[in-house]
């Protein structure tokens, strides 16, 4: 892959890069630190991507070990994990979120990267699991207990499952 | 409401975010050399993280009214350089006296300007920290970087390793470290330029593509100027922050890979036995043939159906040199590169490679040989023992490489980072590896599964289960001829290639060796 078809997919994978990093991490310039990372260091590696097709996945991988590296850098940064009550925090633009998007907020990270990277991403089982670096079945499995805590916690709402 | 509807509820990426990523690429893309040192700089200069010693030391430097005429008084810098090993160099700071390690820094400093006397011919300043080839503006070129001498900075070393040539010198008015490293990279060449003056120090990554001399005449000409611009302190990229930076090690997470013999039950060809899996009943509701156990809570359990049972078997293992046994329609797309003009499958060229630390010794291959690729084709039955139909089952495979000693079995790798294989020794050669590279398609998973479903997107479903029914599954990969006789089959939806999960341990693996 040459840096300008990088450039082009990162353009491209904006709204990805930004879930990805919303998943794990609760402030929106945390967020922006850890994809401006991804994109610095996607660029330092490309070449190591052996195989054009696995371009995204690959991205979103290094996007999500930028998370990780944010939230270990400093103890100022907060990650979702650590801040069970996102939903009720009075962050500006909180006012905005839907229901259903707040119940996914609430999801332990574990099954909150799957619930994005499925239905907001739309990455299939097995890309997610080359994301996460777990099975396929692992996924699903995550994907399932997804669901069913949604199903619970928007009961309430006529949700389709 | 669908849950499919979250795509649209997520929020949109905020319009910062969106114009640094804009920014971002762009600079990348014009800036094919910078490194990830620069990054982190820059990003420091936006926002630096507050760790409680920092944070200490601001609310200190903050109720210190004297605070910010400490640091003009902060004394003489020095810098050292010192062999470590044969191949390790370490660089520290020093300060004249003790007065410097304990002076707050001033709460503003005056942001600084890289300046050249001397540009070599056919570079250009491409912006305000690299210099560029006019004709070739990807090649290495000069790519510099300022950090600050903080408090914290005083004799705090930073090592470079795999060096193979080295001077401290004087570079025009400033004390200056010269090394060149034995690296893959196109930046093999760095020097240190104290600049105490501005209380800084410069550090210019250099290509390989730049003359020795060549780079010793611009580091003469260097200047830092100040460019009156105020900065907070704290945000400004420091010496101590790189060091810390480069020292800084990769946190790894335990992986199981060896488990003892008595712990994991071993399966035959032909022989069932139960297996855990998913699916959903035919209401569409999601479903599991196991207990969730204690792990997961009430709402995983409400999908636990004990009249769900599920049995596999490997049916037959084939080995074969191409991928004539393989239907194209369910192939990867990967599996064309493969194949050699002959048609059959490509040899693997492995190279066996010593580490070396950096230090003492330098990354050297002892040896590199070819050996045949081969497919792996394996067919596995899926039997449904209870009475009720299960449909869109996830069903997975993945091949294990195990060495067997009398006690346990333990998973090995190609990769150093995965199982022993460090520390392999080489009989032909008759030396120690660490690693082995490879340019075959050996560990990287399943290349083929003959049954799809749409149910997931991700396609590894069978359809659907009916009670008392048999369905078969072909999986492939393609490994080397030589691991053929270490191949186990791992069945569970858990684990993976390079690790026994506790499924595996439970439900066993399948013994496929050829």
């Amino acid at each position: 892959m040459t840096k300008e078809q990088l450039g082009t997919l990162i353009i491209a994978s904006e709204q990805q890069m930004y879930a990805t990093a919303k998943a794990i991490l609760k402030e929106d310039n945390d967020c922006a630190d850890a994809i401006q990372e991804a994109i610095v260091k996607a660029f330092g590696k490309v070449e190591n991507l052996k195989e054009d097709k696995y371009a995204r996945t690959w991205l979103m991988r290094i996007v999500m070990n930028e998370c990780y590296n944010v939230i270990r850098r400093g103890s100022r940064q907060v990650s979702l994990e650590n801040c069970p009550e996102a939903a009720a925090m009075t962050e500006p633009e909180r006012k905005d979120y839907s229901p259903l998007y707040d119940a996914v907020r609430r999801l332990k990270e574990e099954l909150r990267i799957v619930t994005t990277l499925y239905y907001v991403e739309e990455f299939s089982i097995r890309e997610i699991a080359a994301i996460l670096e777990i099975s396929e079945g692992a996924v699903q499995k995550r994907l399932a207990r997804a669901r069913a805590k949604l199903r619970n916690s928007l009961d309430y709402m006529e949700v389709e499952w | 409401m669908r849950l499919e509807d979250l795509k649209q509820q997520y929020p949109e990426t905020p319009e910062f975010i969106h114009q640094m990523i804009l920014d971002e690429v762009e600079k990348q893309m014009k800036n094919n050399t910078m490194n990830e040192w620069e990054a982190a700089s820059r990003r420091k200069k936006r926002k630096r993280p507050w760790t409680f010693k920092r944070t200490a030391a601001a609310v200190l430097a903050a109720s210190m009214a004297l605070g910010t005429v400490g640091f003009a008084a902060v004394s003489i810098y020095h810098l050292s350089m010192k062999e470590n090993g044969k191949y390790g160099v370490d660089t520290g700071i020093t300060s004249d006296t003790d007065e410097g390690k304990s002076a707050p820094l001033p709460e503003k400093i005056s942001d600084v300007k890289i300046q050249a006397d001397y540009i070599p011919e056919g570079m250009q300043w491409r912006d305000e920290d690299h210099l560029e080839y006019k004709e070739n503006r990807v090649s290495g070129a000069f790519s510099m970087i300022t950090l600050l001498l903080d408090t914290e900075s005083d004799e705090l070393d930073i090592t470079d390793t795999d060096v193979i040539e080295k001077e401290k010198t004087e570079f025009g008015d400033h004390d200056g470290i010269y090394i060149k490293m034995k690296s893959k990279t196109e930046f093999n060449q760095k020097i240190y330029l104290l600049c105490p003056e501005v209380h800084r120090i410069l550090i210019m990554h250099i290509g390989e593509d730049v003359a020795r001399e060549e780079a010793y005449k611009v580091a003469s000409g260097i200047k830092l100027v100040e460019t009156g611009e105020m900065l907070d302190t704290s945000e400004v990229w420091s010496w101590s922050e790189y060091v810390g930076q480069e020292t800084e090690t990769e946190e790894t997470s335990e992986i199981r890979t060896s488990v003892p013999k008595k712990d994991i039950p071993i399966h035959e060809i032909g022989e069932a036995f139960p297996l855990d899996v998913s699916g959903t009943d035919v209401d569409g509701n999601y479903v599991r043939t196991y207990d969730p156990g204690t792990d997961m809570d009430t709402n995983d359990a409400q999908t636990y159906d004990p009249g769900i049972d599920v049995e596999v078997q490997v049916d037959s293992v084939e080995i074969a040199d191409d991928l004539s046994l393989l239907d194209e329609e369910f192939m990867e797309d990967k599996c064309k590169d493969s194949i050699g003009p002959d048609g059959k499958l490509v040899k693997n060229q492995l190279s066996y490679i010593k580490k070396g630390d950096g230090i003492h010794t330098l990354d050297e291959t002892i040896r590199t040989e070819e050996v045949d690729q081969k497919l792996v084709l394996v067919t596995v039955s899926y039997t449904n023992k209870g009475d009720k139909e299960i449909d869109n089952v996830c069903y997975n495979g993945n091949i294990l490489l195990i060495n067997e000693t009398d006690d346990d079995y333990r998973i090995y790798s190609y990769d150093s980072e995965i199982g022993d294989i460090a520390g392999s020794y080489d009989e032909i050669s008759g030396q120690a590896y660490d690693y082995i590279e490879q340019t075959g398609f050996t560990g990287r998973g399943r290349i083929y599964s003959s049954l799809r479903s749409d149910f997931g997107m991700g396609g590894n479903y069978i359809p659907a289960l009916k009670p008392g029914e048999s369905v078969q599954v072909k999986m492939a990969w393609i490994t080397n001829e030589t691991d053929l006789e270490n191949m186990y089959l791992n069945l569970c939806d858990t684990g993976g290639l390079w690790e026994f999960s506790e499924d595996m341990t439970e439900t066993g693996i399948v013994d496929i060796r050829q």
